[in-house]
């Protein structure tokens, strides 16, 4: 690592509170969690234990890298973690705090937009409704997708907790914004 | 048995095959499904729960409570949905704190969680509650010499302190209900990686997420199995849209890929008419293995 870097030890406290008894300091860097890396078989950007350890030396540059979004969520170093670090859930809620100063991707802001519009994070397809006649289902599954008023719900919901906010969503214009 | 349904947003918007699939087969096997009427996705954690842990829960508990009004333990179809609401789930017990905090934000749509409910997978109910024995029982087609790649798909193994359904390191499970079909369950290399798909990876960064899968097609081709089957509609969604896609960059693939409940249901003797009904990457190979 080069260059200079905005340290800010409180990262690692932020993390515990959001992750009730989250400790990201148990981390010894062993590496575990990148030898059991599927995603860092195949990029070398991508080390869960570099994230790992970015946080716990307070290193926020760690929240505007790309890579912090390219775990799949294997829960594989997890499992394998000897110090019980959760290095997955490091990553995600790494990834709270990235997404409140504004770095979450557009690609999963979309699909955040959709469950608030929809109740579901697909959309409904014409192609979809024949799919089902053809099955002898009901047209429309009895879900948020037939019963508009579990979609009111989600939407009250999510304002009283501010995803909207995060998301950047506008319940004005039902878009995001930007 | 009884349990109450979970759809999700997959299976009944994109494959609805599967759908069909689960709820003949569980007729089969005399367990009752009820649907989970006004549930909303579960919400899919690689988006929710990379933004805002609470809002994830929140919406989970709502989901929950349906099940909850109607008194019964849920049944999810989906690895994902299965993440999400038994993570939940166990943290409302866990967490009387949670609990509260998320019910003040349920308030607002008047709803209320007690936590009197388990979330339980599909290929748990079939292994655990079922029974391996019984399936045997009502198999009426057995799919002898189907050469079967199994792909457990992340969230149904791990992580394992949270779930503990099977050892992650060396599973069994779902294998052991491949082979009571009277099918083969073939190993191949690298079984337990990822499908790529998870994570929001699928959608933040396809061409990582493509190879991470390209590996694991690769892998599948080369022990000759006739189908792939994972009890997960977006692993599903992945390798069938993504075959197609890798062709379109002059790869050759052409595995069939099926949810265990469609694979059940031929077993079961139910037509593929009936369950095998969409798909882009085509199924003509498995109907013609089976028809030998």
């Amino acid at each position: 690592m080069t260059g200079k870097y905005k340290i800010d030890y409180a990262l690692r406290e932020q993390v515990s509170d959001i992750q009730h008894g989250l400790n990201v300091n148990q981390c010894f860097q062993c590496n575990v969690c990148t030898s059991s890396c599927d995603v860092a078989r195949f990029n070398e950007k991508f080390k869960p234990a570099r994230i790992v350890k970015l946080a716990i030396l307070g290193i926020r540059d760690v929240l505007e890298e790309e890579e912090l979004w390219y775990c799949t969520t294997c829960f594989f170093c997890f499992d394998r973690c000897p110090q019980l670090a959760d290095p997955t859930e490091i990553i995600l809620t790494l990834r709270n705090i990235s997404a409140r100063e504004g770095n979450l991707p557009k690609s999963q802001r979309r699909i955040a937009k959709n469950i608030l519009v929809t109740g579901h994070s697909v959309g409904i397809e014409k192609e979809n409704v024949e799919n089902r006649r053809n099955l002898e289902l009901e047209d429309l599954p009895p879900t948020a997708a037939k019963y508009k008023d579990a979609i009111e719900d989600v939407q009250k919901i999510l304002k009283k907790t501010g995803a909207h906010k995060i998301i950047r969503f506008n319940f004005d214009t039902m878009e995001l914004e930007d | 048995m009884e349990y109450g349904l979970f759809l999700g947003c997959i299976v009944p918007l994109r494959y609805p095959d599967i759908e069909k699939a689960v709820r003949l087969v569980m007729e089969r096997l005399d367990v009752k499904l009820y649907d989970l009427e006004k549930a909303t996705c579960c919400p899919v954690s690689g988006c929710y729960y990379s933004f805002d842990h609470v809002s994830t829960y929140a919406v989970a508990a709502r989901n929950l409570v349906i099940a909850e009004n109607l008194g019964k333990d849920i049944m999810t179809i989906c690895n994902g949905c299965f993440a999400t609401l038994f993570k939940s789930n166990k943290k409302f017990k866990e967490n009387e704190n949670l609990k509260n905090e998320i019910n003040n934000v349920l308030s607002d749509v008047n709803m209320s969680y007690n936590g009197t409910i388990d979330v339980k997978h599909f290929v748990q109910i079939l292994y655990r509650d079922i029974g391996c024995e019984t399936i045997k029982q009502h198999v009426i087609d057995p799919l002898t010499n189907l050469r079967v790649a199994v792909h457990y798909g992340c969230h149904l193994l791990r992580p394992k302190r949270v779930f503990n359904l099977d050892d992650p390191e060396y599973p069994h499970i779902f294998d052991e209900i491949v082979t009571s079909l009277g099918a083969e369950s073939i190993d191949y290399k690298l079984k337990k990686i990822c499908c790529g798909a998870g994570g929001g990876l699928r959608a933040n960064n396809p061409e990582l997420s493509f190879e991470i899968m390209k590996k694991k097609l690769k892998n599948i081709k080369d022990s000759g199995a006739d189908v792939i089957v994972s009890a997960c509609p977006f692993c599903h969604l992945q390798f069938d849209r993504g075959q197609f896609e890798l062709n379109k960059k002059g790869e050759e693939f052409d595995i069939p890929v099926v949810h265990l409940a469609q694979l059940m249901g031929l077993a079961l003797g139910i037509s593929e008419k009936k369950i095998l009904t969409i798909s882009e990457t085509p199924r003509k190979k498995l109907f013609e293995a089976i028809k030998v």
